[in-house]
């Protein structure tokens, strides 16, 4: 059964007078443990699909399943609960609270989740540790720079250990240097962890390190491809995505959009195997990726 | 520890001003509503004070039963008897409640300076009695004196007080004689010889021109009885009042003495209405307060959802429910409530010890003379002004921020 699946689905706006459609029928199948990027020129539906998928959105017409549980079936409260229990979001602009501190921003969705005390903190200490954040955890978000405060929007996605990480363009905000640096913690992070990663961007130096790109274009997918050759450190690589494998390419057309559920033999970590892996599982071990350094 | 009402405080000093404005508007308010609270109950317990003890009335009164409906057009049928009097007084001085009883007789009269005459209304009391119900008033009451002149004394019958208009209309000063004539129980004309010592201020202005104070045995004299027209009590704790009426009315009945008995609240009907008008008016001020409060709050609040929409959306996405939303503000608020009313509990304070440091001085009503004006220091008022301040900035926050918590995640993410 996929972590996620879109069956048909379409969303559509209003603006003012204008409809805008954001999505044409999309039919796709994420698989736990995959890296996923989701990219397309602007306006192509990468944000509208990751938020559909991550139940802050709903489909105007088709469904979307979580888990194989129809998610129109889930009320507001359970979607809440659900985005807090089963999804880490990564934002664009970070989207951190600025009047807490990196731990307290990273310690929010375990209150929000009605959790705290000293097991939280020192949950949200380690998870810190990972991003190479551990020296930050009382500086507040103005005080750190653009790539420290992604890493701490990663680890605030990934302290309540959620089968799904969704990223919306994490890495628009950076210069590539951080860009490459970002997808490279994500990538180990995958790869240590088993979390699901789907990310949107459309910086095309990014492919090389996904296992799997779906490259939208006017809301519908128009490829879908594996890379099981998906390098999970940029040390010592060049970051132009080149060297990519391609084992599998759909093209969809606008109207009619094919399903485009891809089986891989490509080997990742199943979060069903291991449900916590952040309690279960050490740090990252070895040093922190290159430029995660100390503040 | 990490919680919505810590955040909610370093929420409240992003903007430092906005919240110091709103915090300031609870804090004015919580003064103004607990000052003015406290001046209220000053005047409340200062009317009750001087009508109970410095007039001394007492806090309750014992009337033959049918006084009240007829003793005005014949007043020698409802006289308690000397021997009525006996038993009463021998009953409540059986009651651990009871501090003093006295005996007072009230005449209707002609007074006369020998050229002219007027009528009179003329209040015997024993002074002695009267002395002792003053000295048991609290604070400045127990100190205070309604008339310029000597005291009267049981001992000189035939020396009375007149009210200062009553003075001017006669030609009379604190050292003149006069002569008071009153009707006898027998309808016959009786008049002695009196020596003004006091000039009386009197309480009401309608009886300014016909207040007499007359030593009891005068009275008794004039009327020639040797009973009394009321029993009054003074109690050692005003709070049983109504209840010891109800009790001494029944057991009182048993006896075979037929009494009514009248609180001292039933007998000055102007105490009520002037209460009555003061809680209106505590009632408006309260009223403009909270709604001055509503509108800060709303307006804060309303601000604050407005500048903080892409956190909302962030916090929703983080999986915070709605109802999460309505909390975070309603917390913020509440500590808006909290801070302002402890603020407005410190300039309460201050003004408080402020007044009483300055001591200024003013007449209040039904109080003839210059007195002190204070401001009690009202616990249950700081309470509850605490309590329905920080209600209030709940609710006015519960509005806006439900409108917050419907926003769709997508337009709030997006909310630049």
């Amino acid at each position: 059964m996929p972590l996620i699946a879109l069956e048909q689905v379409t969303r559509t706006y209003q603006l003012g007078a204008t409809t805008v459609r954001a999505l044409r029928g999309i039919d796709l199948s994420i698989d736990a443990g995959e890296f996923v990027a989701l990219w397309g020129p602007s306006g192509s539906g990468k944000s509208t699909l990751c938020h559909l998928m991550g139940l802050v959105d709903v489909p105007t017409t088709g469904r979307v399943q979580v888990n194989g549980r129809d998610a129109a079936s889930l009320s507001d409260d359970l979607r809440s609960e659900h985005r807090n229990r089963s999804v880490g979001f990564i934002f664009q602009q970070f989207n951190l609270l600025p009047v807490l501190s990196a731990i307290e921003n990273v310690m929010l969705p375990l209150v929000i989740r009605g959790e705290g005390g000293a097991a939280v903190r020192r949950q949200a200490e380690t998870i810190l540790g990972e991003v190479g954040l551990g020296d930050c955890q009382h500086q507040r978000p103005d005080q750190l720079s653009g790539g420290q405060r992604q890493r701490v929007a990663i680890a605030r996605a990934l302290v309540s250990a959620p089968p799904v990480v969704i990223a919306d363009e994490p890495t628009a905000n950076l210069d590539s240097e951080n860009a490459h640096r970002i997808v490279d913690l994500m990538r180990t992070l995958q790869s240590s962890r088993g979390t699901t990663f789907i990310f949107a961007t459309h910086d095309q130096r990014l492919m090389a390190r996904v296992s799997r790109r779906i490259r939208l274009q006017d809301g519908v997918v128009q490829e879908d491809v594996r890379n099981p050759d998906a390098r999970e450190s940029v040390a010592g690589e060049d970051r132009n995505g080149h060297g990519e494998h391609r084992e599998n390419q759909r093209t969809q057309s606008k109207d009619a959009a094919p399903k485009s559920s891809v089986s891989s033999s490509f080997p990742v970590p199943s979060v069903a195997n291991n449900p916590h892996p952040s309690r279960t599982t050490p740090a990252v071990s070895g040093p922190a990726p290159e430029g995660l350094r100390p503040c | 520890m990490l919680n919505w009402l810590t955040i909610g405080g370093r929420n409240l000093l992003r903007n430092k001003r906005r919240s110091a404005f709103t915090i300031g508007a609870v804090a004015l308010g919580f003064a103004a509503v607990n000052l003015f609270g406290g001046f209220t109950r000053y005047v409340y317990s200062g009317l009750e004070d001087s009508y109970v003890y410095a007039y001394g009335n007492g806090h309750l009164t014992l009337f033959r039963a049918g006084y009240l409906q007829n003793g005005a057009l014949h007043p020698e049928r409802y006289l308690l008897a000397s021997n009525d009097l006996a038993t009463i007084t021998s009953f409540l001085r059986a009651d651990p409640n009871v501090l003093y009883t006295t005996p007072q007789l009230n005449l209707v009269g002609l007074l006369s300076n020998g050229r002219a005459s007027t009528i009179v209304a003329a209040e015997g009391r024993n002074a002695a009695d009267t002395r002792l119900f003053r000295a048991r008033g609290r604070g400045t009451i127990g100190r205070l004196t309604f008339f310029h002149g000597a005291e009267l004394d049981d001992s000189r019958p035939t020396n009375v007080g007149v009210s200062q208009g009553l003075a001017n209309l006669l030609g009379l000063t604190n050292s003149s004689d006069a002569i008071f004539m009153a009707t006898t129980v027998d309808g016959q004309m009786n008049a002695l010889d009196v020596h003004v010592v006091q000039l009386v201020d009197s309480p009401v202005e309608a009886l300014d021109n016909m207040l007499m104070s007359i030593p009891f045995g005068l009275s008794q004299k004039l009327y020639d009885t040797s009973g009394a027209d009321r029993l009054v009590v003074l109690l050692r704790d005003p709070r049983q009042t109504a209840a010891l009426r109800d009790t001494w009315q029944a057991e009182l009945r048993r006896r075979g003495v037929a009494v009514e008995i009248r609180t001292w609240e039933e007998l000055r009907l102007s105490y009520l209405k002037i209460c009555n008008m003061f809680n209106v008016l505590f009632t408006f001020l309260f009223t403009i307060v909270l709604v001055i409060v509503v509108l800060s709050v709303v307006n804060t609040v309303g601000m604050a959802v407005m500048e903080r929409t892409r956190e909302i959306g962030t916090l929703r996405a983080l999986g915070l429910r709605r109802q999460g939303i309505v909390t975070m503000f309603a917390a913020e608020s509440l500590l808006l409530g909290l801070i302002g009313s402890a603020i407005g509990t410190v300039m309460t304070t201050m003004t408080i010890a402020g007044v009483r440091l300055a001591g200024p001085t003013w007449i209040p009503p039904n109080i003839p003379v210059r007195v002190p004006l204070e401001v009690h220091f009202v616990p249950a008022y700081l309470v509850l002004s605490l309590a329905s301040l920080c209600l209030l900035c709940v609710f006015a926050a519960v509005l806006p921020a439900r409108r917050a918590s419907r926003m769709s995640i997508i337009d709030a993410l997006g909310h630049v």
